[in-house]
């Protein structure tokens, strides 16, 4: 015999028709707002996270502080004078003329280091050269996560009083990728406050291996290099002057040297950490053709010109690593990675150069924790 | 650093809280509805009820994870361990131990116990932590 088909959910019992309509209100309920719900699930998300970073923010100026009253040995507290600095700001300069907008970028930028420089100095009057290197790379991350957090707080608030969906998207989209920066600055305050070598410093410490030994000389501002004749070549090595929290200005040590040197140069090879993608090893080494430098683009633009001045090929070298190894301490493959690009480096100069050359390598990158 | 209370502090998820009195309520109400349902032989019945306990029990369980991954309290920054390696370039000797500030790569650091050489630090880096092998 067939069975009659029963009703789902079956309406017999008081609670079935109970149940049946707080099923059809919640089905109403989603349906008119179903967006809000989304706002809100989304502006709760947003909010945790906002509570992470604000956390972490606070956590920068605090070890600030403390690596200030500690490095520094101030007569008062540092703390106000913190404060100023993590509010500070940098506008770039109008790009509506674009030609010139380079040297005007430098200026600013050397106005705005050499500021940084005396604040750090009157905060921490007791530290050594390198600890207040140090200090300024800790108080620039401290910068970083302050900027990170109000601009997701903008976000979040905005979202709050407007309820708009595609605003709370915007933010809550781009979380996941912020979140991977913000957890990096935040693993610099380790580095930067004990002065351990970071994954940015993967070419200067390339560059200090091949110059270890060797006289070295400053040739532009925090940059030192050394003559080192190899294989019946000449190799000019320069890096950013250690082991305090230094990039220096690579850009005008190339131009100075090929000033000196002229046409006797016949290559130009930069070691740079440069971002891996998802599903690259870390420490891996790729060979390349043009200028391997981060930063704004000033130096990047100096190696360039001079370069196409002087009609010199521009090689490059990278070692690979993950954003969130940039400014965090060096990983192990990093370093083991650094002698694989020193072998990358001695090929490179042997194929593509002759006796009687000379070539100059360039090790960019931070060179916190690494001498020279 | 000002206006630092636009973001509410971290409290007690009462919200949720209250949610999850009531779906649990609904669900323990279902599951004896539905134990109820089995005993009178009302078979359809006894599986809608049951599922639908089930399904608020899920909710439960669900919500609960969520507020749980919200407040639970992380270390806020992981502390990474960093490890100095020291070499001696006359006897090869070789010593680890854990980083001290002032430490930097090619620093000439203390005598070796070997030879009248000076350890100089080779290596600085972040100790790897070992991972659990796949089967």
């Amino acid at each position: 015999m067939l069975q009659q088909p029963s009703q789902f959910p079956p309406p017999k019992s008081d609670i079935g028709v109970l149940v049946q309509i707080i099923f059809s209100v919640a089905f109403l309920l989603y349906l008119l707002y179903a967006q809000r719900i989304q706002s809100i699930t989304m502006l709760k998300q947003v909010e945790g996270t906002l509570r992470r970073v604000k956390a972490l923010r606070d956590e920068g100026r605090r070890v600030s502080i403390e690596a200030i009253r500690e490095l520094g040995k101030p007569d008062r507290d540092p703390t106000p004078e913190v404060e100023r600095f993590l509010e500070h700001f940098f506008i770039q300069p109008v790009s509506l003329d674009p030609a010139g907008i380079v040297w005007k970028l430098e200026q600013l930028l050397n106005v705005r280091e050499s500021k940084f420089e005396d604040e750090v100095k009157a905060m921490a009057p007791g530290a050594s050269e390198s600890e207040l290197n140090n200090l300024e790379n800790l108080l620039e991350a401290a910068l970083a996560l302050n900027v990170y957090y109000k601009v997701i707080r903008h976000f979040y608030l905005l979202g709050k009083k407007t309820m708009n969906l595609y605003i709370i998207m915007q933010i809550h989209m781009l979380l996941p990728l912020l979140m991977r920066e913000i957890e990096a600055y935040s693993a610099a305050l380790q580095a930067f406050r004990e002065g351990m070598p970071i994954g940015d410093g993967v070419g200067a410490l390339v560059a200090a291996k091949l110059m270890r030994g060797y006289e070295k000389r400053e040739v532009a501002k925090d940059i030192v290099a050394a003559e080192i004749p190899w294989e019946g070549r000449t190799l000019i090595v320069l890096k950013a002057k250690g082991p305090g929290g230094n990039v220096g200005k690579p850009g005008d040590a190339i131009r100075n040297i090929l000033r000196e040197r002229g046409k006797e140069v016949k290559a130009i090879i930069t070691v740079d950490a440069a971002g891996k993608l998802e599903g690259e090893e870390t420490g891996s080494v790729a060979e390349g053709i043009g200028a391997a430098i981060g930063g704004v683009g000033v130096e990047k633009y100096k190696i360039e010109e001079t370069a196409k001045e002087y009609d010199v090929p521009l090689y490059a070298v990278a070692v690979k690593e993950d954003i969130t190894e940039v400014v965090a301490p060096m990983p192990s493959a990093l370093f083991d990675a650094a002698d694989k690009a020193v072998e990358a480096i001695r090929r490179l100069i042997l194929e593509r150069t002759s006796e009687g050359d000379t070539v100059i390598v360039a090790g960019i990158g931070n060179t916190i924790g690494i001498a020279q | 650093m000002s206006s630092e209370g636009a973001i509410p502090s971290v409290g007690f998820p009462w919200g949720t809280f209250i949610a999850v009195i009531i779906i649990g309520a609904f669900s323990l109400l279902s599951l004896y509805l539905g134990f109820e349902a089995i005993a009178s032989g009302r078979t359809e019945d006894a599986n809608y009820y049951i599922l639908l306990g089930s399904t608020g029990f899920a909710a439960m369980g669900y919500m609960i994870f969520r507020s749980r991954v919200t407040t639970m309290r992380k270390p806020l920054i992981p502390r990474v361990e960093v490890v100095t390696t020291l070499e001696c370039p006359k006897c090869g000797f070789k010593k680890v131990r854990g980083f001290k500030r002032g430490d930097y790569v090619f620093k000439e650091d203390e005598p070796c116990p070997n030879c009248d050489g000076i350890l100089t630090i080779t290596r600085i880096h972040r100790r790897e932590k070992k991972r659990k092998a796949r089967r």
